[in-house]
């Protein structure tokens, strides 16, 4: 399956602004699951300089500074992804006890468990308390299979977490969550990663696009598309599996992955600096289409 | 005899040898000397106490501490390069993933910016030493040991108050290894002989700012703080009066996760955007390396006796962290209240770690708690040389000769020439407030003695400016409404709001806070005197929340006048003491073009309205007096004395000092001490607007600009608004281009910002 997404954030601001400084974690990673065949970074006013590094989660990140007074920014992000969809659950053939797993990781003896071992800690996002914890464990029950638990822990936070995008915001943590019982996805992403680390797992925010498809006969509407996430769990020999919780399923082959982290913060599709500005005005808009 | 025991015997020694007169002697010699360098006690919130009796370490008791310190420093090393080459010893299990990786002194972001493993790192450690001769680090400075510069300061104190015992012991000298400091620190960057090298300070309040800039002029670097720094076309840049310039190598004072307010979210008031990015393509060296905080981290340090024996195969010289010691701490006699206190002592000693090769400085600080005062007490340590040291005929270089040599470069800091700049306009604020404020007092004070109508209207008229702020910054437009009596307390509640209010931006307050703080800015270009005189203005600073109406007029007069020859002592000792190459004509930019808008704006409040001849009369003597003109005026004028022959002394006569004409013609020579930032054959913005300013300036009539039309002096009114106009683009220009290096003049405020949160549900 291939996708094109363009992806269009505009910043306008009060007053001018003199220097922005920005890192875009706007390319789609190439990975076992998808290749990204097209990315394009365009910014309105002109940029000034452009470099980019890989950071140490594997992320494309673009920097790039805009010096001419400005009080508007367009950037848009145009990519093609070619999905290269993994039957996830034949990999669990072997049933694998989540606790393994965790053993594994609290004595990370090679390269790949080390790298996984970051995402055991958590962060200022994905704190844990006991009320998370006894929700976790609920379903965790001793020497159960991993994928089978993670499978159901998603299916139970899709189903006692309301979808809401006015219940939160974007610095609601997974405590706040577990009170509040509803959200969005990346609030259910914080939770799950937050009562995977509390007991030991390595797991990962995952950021990208969806793609959604318009009820039958209505036409889908330009830039109706939005950014997404997800979380994936490391298990030893399969690598990380990917898990929505906002909409209960096993990503396939409509799911397009942007960036990897260990939570929010990782992967923010654009961070900037500016000098100047006052106050300002966000719009995002992304368009997802297949291509044939 | 174990080597602490030397030690031990070395001190009691000397100690025994003191009388208590000596003593006092010498602690009343050091607190002279350290406030004439600026020294330890000159920086009050560091709380450094030093101490008059030195500390004696035995050659032989060194040599230990040392091959400790060295094997300590080894080991981090080996920790260091572990890190970036595989982390063997976490996949080993020899120090705990789970607690490396969840610490927060582990950040994932300086991970891939850490490649510059074989930059040199300046690192200190405490260590209590126990009298069996056993020794434990209780603390690792590693990303800013601070403490170096109070050392350098101490020893050149305590050198020149003791130097028959300093030379009696043959103590070894710290130059050697100094010297050793700069040649790696010049030699980090790979590919050129001459690095660009800045010191990069912590934000404004750092209170180890003195410290800092102490180092900066002994070793002959730039000092800078985040907002002289700018990352632009992914390399890192100083803000100069030059323009920006590229910047090689920074020993940077910021802590591993305030470096970038880019990267590292927690990092949003301090630090340069941009530049872990600009490490990661090796495009700025930093010292110490980042990250190297990860030595620091307790799953780290607590396995580093282990580790020692695992690695180096050699048994640890420092005891593990977590043994109790098995004897008595050591212990040395501090000075206090006129009475030795025996406190127990920690050593802390500063290494320059190069690779695998440790140099260890050959002295160290030997410090105690003062818990009562909350403060550290301090003493120089000697280490007793082996044999006669080559050097021990050198004199320890003094700062100031190297101060010269960082400003041969040129480089002055654009936040350096904006403070002089605004110390500049500070102190003209100042001395304008005083004598208008000295003036109203005089004259609403004779009221009763000349109680004529035409005498309060024009007191009245200076209250209303006053009150207005249009005679004193921010120059407010003046509204003229009806003048109506005005009780005689009235008028002390005006001087005294405009004396005290910090709310006031034209405040006499706000004026002396700001000299103190852009003065604070730049404290390393000024001489001692010139700091004793702002310790002064301090002073008065606090004198002034004691006027209140109760007080006699003559008594606030009095407080007035102090402040005033603070004032005049600062401006001259300025004057004289400051040269050119190091930014003084800023300082008087800052003062000519202060002048320039208080003149015309005290001109525009006072006359712009006509009144009748005898009120006009005592309005214009106001005027003359409170531009200490009054004198010069009637000698030149005598009988015909009027608003015209004011207006020519103080806007057109280009020979009298005071004149608005005389500012424009010294700010026109003081830009050709700036650097030209237009090509060759054209005039820059900023030579154009002066000589605007000098046109609008010199086509001026004076009988038009007296003139009245309408009850108004309309032609002035234009006039002084067209000058305070060129006034703020002046203003604008050289923030702009000298400054903040920008299209916009107040570029200081920074925001961050994130896109929008993810948000969808299919």
């Amino acid at each position: 399956m291939k996708y094109s997404i363009t992806h269009k954030t505009e910043y306008t601001y009060q007053q001018n602004v003199s220097l922005a400084q920005n890192h875009a974690r706007l390319t789609p990673l190439s990975n076992d699951k998808q290749h990204c065949l097209v990315s394009k970074l365009s910014v309105t006013p002109t940029i000034n300089y452009q470099s980019q590094y890989e950071d140490s989660f594997s992320n494309i990140v673009n920097v790039f500074e805009v010096s001419n007074l400005h009080t508007h920014i367009v950037i848009t992000a145009y990519s093609e992804v070619e999905i290269t969809p993994r039957p996830q659950w034949d990999l669990f053939a072997n049933q694998v006890s989540w606790e393994t797993v965790r053993d594994a990781l609290r004595l990370p003896n090679n390269p790949e468990l080390l790298k996984a071992a970051i995402h055991c800690v958590p962060t200022a996002y994905t704190v844990s308390n006991a009320k998370i914890l006894d929700y976790t464990l609920k379903t965790f029950t001793p020497g159960r299979d991993i994928s089978d638990a993670v499978s159901e822990f998603m299916t139970r936070i899709f189903t006692d977490f309301a979808f809401d995008s006015a219940a939160s915001n974007v610095d609601t943590t997974a405590v706040e969550v577990i009170e509040m019982r509803k959200g969005v996805c990346q609030d259910f992403v914080h939770l799950a990663l937050s009562g995977l680390r509390a007991i030991g797992l390595a797991a990962r925010y995952v950021s990208g696009y969806i793609e959604t498809i318009p009820p039958k006969g209505e036409v889908k509407l330009i830039g109706a598309d939005a950014t997404h996430a997800w979380f994936s769990v490391f298990v030893p020999d399969l690598g990380w599996l990917e898990f929505d919780p906002t909409n209960n399923i096993v990503p396939h082959d409509q799911h397009v992955t942007l960036a990897c982290g260990r939570d929010y913060n990782d992967v923010a599709p654009l961070k900037g600096v500016i000098f100047g500005g006052g106050a300002h005005q966000l719009s995002v808009s992304v368009d997802m289409n297949r291509i044939k | 005899m174990k080597p602490i025991d030397t030690t031990l015997a070395l001190n009691a020694n000397e100690f025994s040898r003191l009388a208590q007169v000596d003593i006092a002697y010498r602690v009343a010699q050091m607190q002279r000397l350290a406030k004439r360098d600026n020294s330890v006690s000159h920086d009050s919130e560091s709380n450094w106490q030093l101490d008059p009796l030195p500390y004696i370490i035995a050659t032989e008791h060194w040599q230990d501490i040392e091959r400790a310190v060295i094997q300590r420093a080894q080991m981090m090393q080996h920790v260091l390069i572990d890190n970036l080459s595989g982390r063997f010893f976490l996949q080993q299990g020899l120090i705990a993933s789970s607690d490396v990786l969840g610490d927060p002194l582990y950040l994932q972001e300086c991970q891939q910016a850490t490649m510059q493993q074989d930059t040199p790192s300046m690192i200190a450690f405490d260590i209590a030493m126990y009298v069996d001769g056993s020794m434990q680090v209780t603390k690792q400075h590693l990303q800013a040991p601070k403490g170096l510069g109070v050392l350098l300061q101490n020893r050149i104190v305590t050198r020149r108050v003791m130097g028959d015992l300093f030379s009696e012991i043959n103590v070894t000298r710290v130059l050697h290894f100094i010297e050793k400091l700069q040649s790696v620190i010049s030699s980090v960057h790979p590919t050129l002989d001459d690095p660009r090298i800045v010191m990069l300070a912590q934000p404004k309040d750092d209170k180890y700012y003195s410290e800092q800039a102490y180092l900066a002029m002994y070793l002959g670097y730039t000092l800078v703080r985040c907002d002289d720094l700018t990352v632009r076309q992914g390399k890192v840049w100083i803000k100069t009066l030059e323009g920006l310039q590229a910047v090689d190598v920074i020993i940077r004072w910021l802590e591993d996760g305030q470096l970038d307010p880019l990267e590292q979210t927690q990092s949003q008031m301090s630090g340069v955007a941009g530049l872990l990015d600009v490490i990661r393509h090796d495009n700025v060296y930093i010292i110490n390396p980042v990250h190297i905080s990860i030595v620091n981290i307790p799953a780290v340090t607590k396995q580093l006796v282990q580790l020692t024996e695992a690695i180096i195969q050699a048994p640890s010289l420092f005891m593990d962290d977590s043994l109790t010691p098995t004897s008595e701490q050591l212990s040395a006699a501090f000075w206090h209240n006129g009475q030795w206190q025996t406190q127990p002592v920690w050593i802390r000693c500063f290494a320059l770690m190069n690779g695998l090769d440790v140099s260890v400085m050959p002295s160290a600080m030997i410090w105690a708690k003062d818990t009562q005062n909350d403060a550290m007490l301090v003493k120089d340590a000697w280490i007793k040389a082996s044999d006669v040291d080559i050097f021990s005929s050198m004199p320890l270089r003094q700062p100031s000769q190297v101060q010269d040599a960082a400003l041969i470069e040129g480089v002055i800091s654009s936040r350096t020439a904006e403070n002089l700049f605004w110390l500049g306009t500070y102190i003209e604020r100042c001395e304008t407030s005083i004598r208008l404020l000295r003036t109203y007092i005089d004259k609403y004070s004779q009221l009763p003695m000349y109680p004529d109508l035409q005498n309060q209207t024009a007191i009245l008229a200076l209250q209303q400016a006053i009150e207005q702020q249009a005679c004193i910054y921010p120059f407010t437009p003046m509204q003229h409404i009806e003048l109506s009596y005005q009780p005689l307390l009235a008028h002390k509640q005006t001087v005294i709001k405009h004396i005290k209010t910090k709310e006031i931006a034209g405040s006499l307050y706000a004026a002396l806070n700001g000299i103190d703080f852009a003065a604070f800015q730049v404290q390393e270009l000024l001489v001692s005197d010139s700091i004793r005189t702002i310790e002064m203005l301090r002073h008065d600073l606090q004198h002034l929340k004691d006027v209140e109406p109760n007080m006699p007029n003559h008594m606030i007069h009095v407080h007035l006048d102090d402040v005033m020859s603070h004032i005049l002592m600062l401006s001259g000792g300025l004057h004289d003491t400051m040269s050119h190459t190091n930014g003084a004509f800023m300082l008087d930019f800052g003062r000519r073009l202060a002048r320039s808008e208080q003149l015309v704006s005290l001109l525009d409040s006072l006359l712009h309205v006509a009144l009748d001849d005898s009120e006009q009369s005592h309005l214009l003597d106001i005027l003359l007096i409170s531009q200490v003109s009054s004198v010069t005026h009637k000698r030149r004028y005598r009988m015909y004395q009027s608003v015209q022959t004011a207006l020519e002394l103080l806007l057109l006569d280009t020979q009298y000092p005071r004149s608005l004409a005389f500012q424009i013609d010294k700010m026109i020579k003081l830009v050709q001490v700036l650097p030209q930032q237009s090509n060759s054959g054209f005039l820059s913005e900023f030579d154009q607007q002066l000589l605007a300013m000098r046109s609008t300036c010199h086509a001026q009539d004076k009988y038009q600009l007296a003139g009245i039309e309408d009850g108004q002096r309309k032609h002035l009114h234009d006039f002084c608004l067209t000058i305070k106009a060129q006034c703020t683009a002046l203003r604008e220009t050289i923030q702009t281009q000298y400054f903040t290096h920008t299209q916009l003049a107040h570029s200081v405020e920074r925001q961050s910002y994130t896109s929008v949160r993810y948000n969808h549900e299919i």
